[in-house]
């Protein structure tokens, strides 16, 4: 053989250094752990003329390896083998943290891989085995070998190196595993947080946020808060303040305009600090109250502002269950209204409970009353209930004279529409009552039971067209307060009493009906629907037939007894 | 054949071997052995694709060295297209480049053999 051609070991050293060096300045640029192992396992059996190589590492739950890289070797043979850290050969290199140069016995594990000798070097985490390289014979002309000194010493240089950029990798990828994390609750929670950095840029936004001020992500990133808030100088004057005082600095139920849309938000500004507790900007949270608005407005609908507003502060208040408390109760109901609905239609029934509904039900919730339930045409209210003030019964009865005037003023209305118009009677009792969330999990109403609940039916019962009924309870209550005046009724004799309950009317001023509008109104209608067979005479006509029949009457000294009666 | 040699054709008298895999001691024998019966049919001239190839150590180096050898006796050549990086320079390092030629495509190296 010519001489010339001969690989000499001058060659190899520098061909192993070339590979060292390349491994070295290759290892950071790995971004994926499978990549780097992979790389690290063929450069090493190159290098080091070996057949085929394994990189085990350890699983993250126990001390057991598995193949994470594998060069020139028959993986399928490998399966089902248990690579324990703690025993054989790896519990070596495990309790020595150096390689291990071996020959695998026929009975041994690795024999599975049809190789006759191993050089283990270990991965290290610190001082932690978290691996290892396993090249397995060395080959030359001659055949295969042992591997020498020079190999371990190199395998070990490669390990090292392998173990510290491996480190890294985890360690990126750790910190990348914590940003998606923690992106990904940003993402997902509901309060909208902006952070800013020391120069005021925004460098942060998750898409709460985004969608709070109605703007893309991308909009809002790198600007600064000044230009980004210049049409909510709140916002700018909350983050200069947190900025200035290093403390978090709170607003509720502010209005701010995101970009056109105006929305009702809670702010809440904290300065954001370093590890060292030094300011890096601040965070701005933003609770978005419109959807809260929205309910609030719903609900609404159905119970008083109060109690929308203690059933939002305390939840506790929506549990099953009662307690015994005092509350004044009222009752409502429409006079006739069912042989006054069997001449309309459905949808003049509907629209006619509708007007009235909204009308009364806007008074009750003026008077911070609880709709309790709607019977039909009958309202039940609750005042004191859960919550009591002194005011209880004299928001009831406040209410009960404003529905019966706002009634008169809805008549009118309904007279000059060529409609009937409807009366009411009410009942108001003041008493124990068992007030609580009654029903079942799934549907439940707050509502109040008793005997004073009944009482309160049976004396909306007794009253008249018109009329405010009262028990003497509430009469109590509410007879010093110069706005009511009470005309005593005889003791009336209700269902499930013994004894007659005292009563009392509640007066109240009834604005003069405007007869003038109701004639002209009644005037067309006859003129339009009365038959031609009978003669119309005007109301004015009629009147005065009236009054000439009264003046004749009192010239013939007629007693009122003689004289018909008029409703 | 080996598994090592994926496929092997001739053009312009040239013997054009396709590697894949490791080139060690068992893929260097595989190149030797069609080799050395291609010189005894009489032809000289040998191209070897590496593109399957990403991984040599210094007994396929050594190989390929024993086939330059026979080579040179009988006024032969061989040479290597599509080689991967880390392979270039270890024939690099090795000394093979200065026997016989990298090529980086087929056409350029079937031209200049």
């Amino acid at each position: 053989m010519n001489k010339q051609f001969n690989i000499n070991e001058l060659q190899l050293k520098y061909l192993e250094l070339e590979t060292l060096l390349d491994i070295t300045n290759e290892l950071n640029s790995f971004e994926n752990v499978s990549v780097l192992l992979q790389e690290i396992l063929i450069k090493s059996c190159a290098v080091l003329n070996a057949s085929s190589g394994l990189i085990l590492m350890q699983n993250n739950n126990s001390d057991l390896f598995q193949i994470e890289a594998e060069f020139n070797i028959d993986v399928e043979a490998l399966k089902g083998i248990i690579f324990n850290k703690k025993k054989g050969f790896f519990n070596e290199v495990n309790q020595n943290r150096k390689p291990l140069n071996i020959q695998i016995a026929n009975d041994n594990f690795l024999a599975r891989t049809n190789c006759t000798y191993g050089l283990i070097a270990p991965l290290l985490d610190k001082k932690d085995l978290v691996g290892v390289i396993v090249l397995f014979d060395k080959e030359s002309r001659a055949g295969i070998s042992p591997f020498d000194d020079s190999d371990t010493n190199m395998l070990s240089a490669i390990a090292s190196q392998a173990g510290v950029a491996y480190n890294n990798i985890k360690l990126m990828e750790n910190i990348k595993e914590a940003k998606t994390f923690n992106d990904n609750i940003m993402q997902s929670i509901v309060t909208g947080v902006f952070t800013t950095n020391l120069m005021g840029e925004i460098s942060h936004v998750n898409r709460a946020a985004a969608a709070i001020i109605n703007l893309e992500r991308e909009m809002v990133i790198g600007n600064h808060y000044d230009y980004v808030f210049e049409s909510n100088e709140i916002i700018n004057q909350l983050i200069s303040k947190c900025e200035e005082v290093l403390a978090t600095i709170s607003e509720t139920q502010i209005q701010i305009d995101c970009n056109g849309k105006s929305t009702s938000v809670n702010i809440s500004v904290s300065p954001l600090l370093n590890d060292l507790n030094e300011p890096i900007g601040s965070v701005v949270a933003m609770e978005d109250l419109s959807n809260l608005d929205k309910l609030k407005s719903t609900f609404k609908k159905y119970v008083s502002k109060q109690i929308v507003d203690q059933l939002l502060e305390n939840e506790e208040m929506l549990n099953l269950g009662g307690q015994e408390q005092e509350a004044t109760i009222l009752f409502s109901d429409i006079r006739g209204f069912t042989s006054m609905s069997e001449t309309m239609s459905p949808t003049d029934v509907v629209e006619t409970l509708n007007d009235y509904f909204n009308l009364m039900i806007e008074i009750i919730f003026k008077y911070n009353g609880t709709l309790d339930k709607i019977i039909g045409d009958a309202l039940m209210v609750i005042y004191g209930a859960p919550n009591s003030t002194d005011k209880d019964t004299e928001n009831a009865v406040l209410t009960a004279i404003e529905m019966q005037e706002k009634l008169i003023e809805f008549n009118q209305l309904r007279i000059i529409n060529s409609k009937l118009p409807i009366t009411i009677g009410i009942g108001i009792n003041r008493g124990k009552v068992i007030s609580g969330n009654i029903g079942s999990r799934q549907q439940m109403n707050f509502t109040v039971i008793g005997d004073s609940v009944n009482l309160a039916s049976r004396l909306c019962s007794v009253a008249a067209s018109d009329e405010i009924i009262v028990s003497d309870a509430v009469w109590k209550q509410v007879k010093d307060n110069k706005l009511f005046k009470g005309k005593k009724l005889s003791p009336v004799k209700v269902k499930g009493k013994v004894k007659p309950i005292q009563i009392k009317e509640i007066l109240y001023h009834r604005p003069a009906f405007h007869y003038e509008q109701a004639f002209e109104k009644i005037e067309a209608f006859l003129i339009t629907h009365l038959p031609t067979k009978y003669t119309y005479h005007t109301i004015h006509h009629i009147r005065d037939v009236v009054e000439q029949a009264e003046k004749i009457a009192k010239k013939e000294k007629m007693s009122k007894a003689e004289c018909p009666k008029q409703k | 054949m080996s598994s090592f040699i994926k496929s092997t054709k001739e053009a312009n008298q040239i013997v054009i071997i396709e590697t894949d895999g490791y080139l060690n001691n068992e893929g260097g024998e595989a190149i030797s052995a069609i080799c050395y019966e291609k010189i005894k049919a009489g032809q000289h001239k040998f191209l070897i694709n590496m593109a399957g190839t990403k991984v040599v150590n210094s007994i396929g180096v050594s190989i390929l060295i024993e086939i330059i050898e026979k080579l040179q006796e009988v006024n032969g050549k061989i040479g290597y297209y599509n080689l991967a990086p880390i392979v270039a320079k270890t024939f690099n390092i090795m000394g093979l480049t200065k026997y016989s030629t990298v090529f980086a495509t087929e056409e350029e190296a079937v031209g200049a053999l």
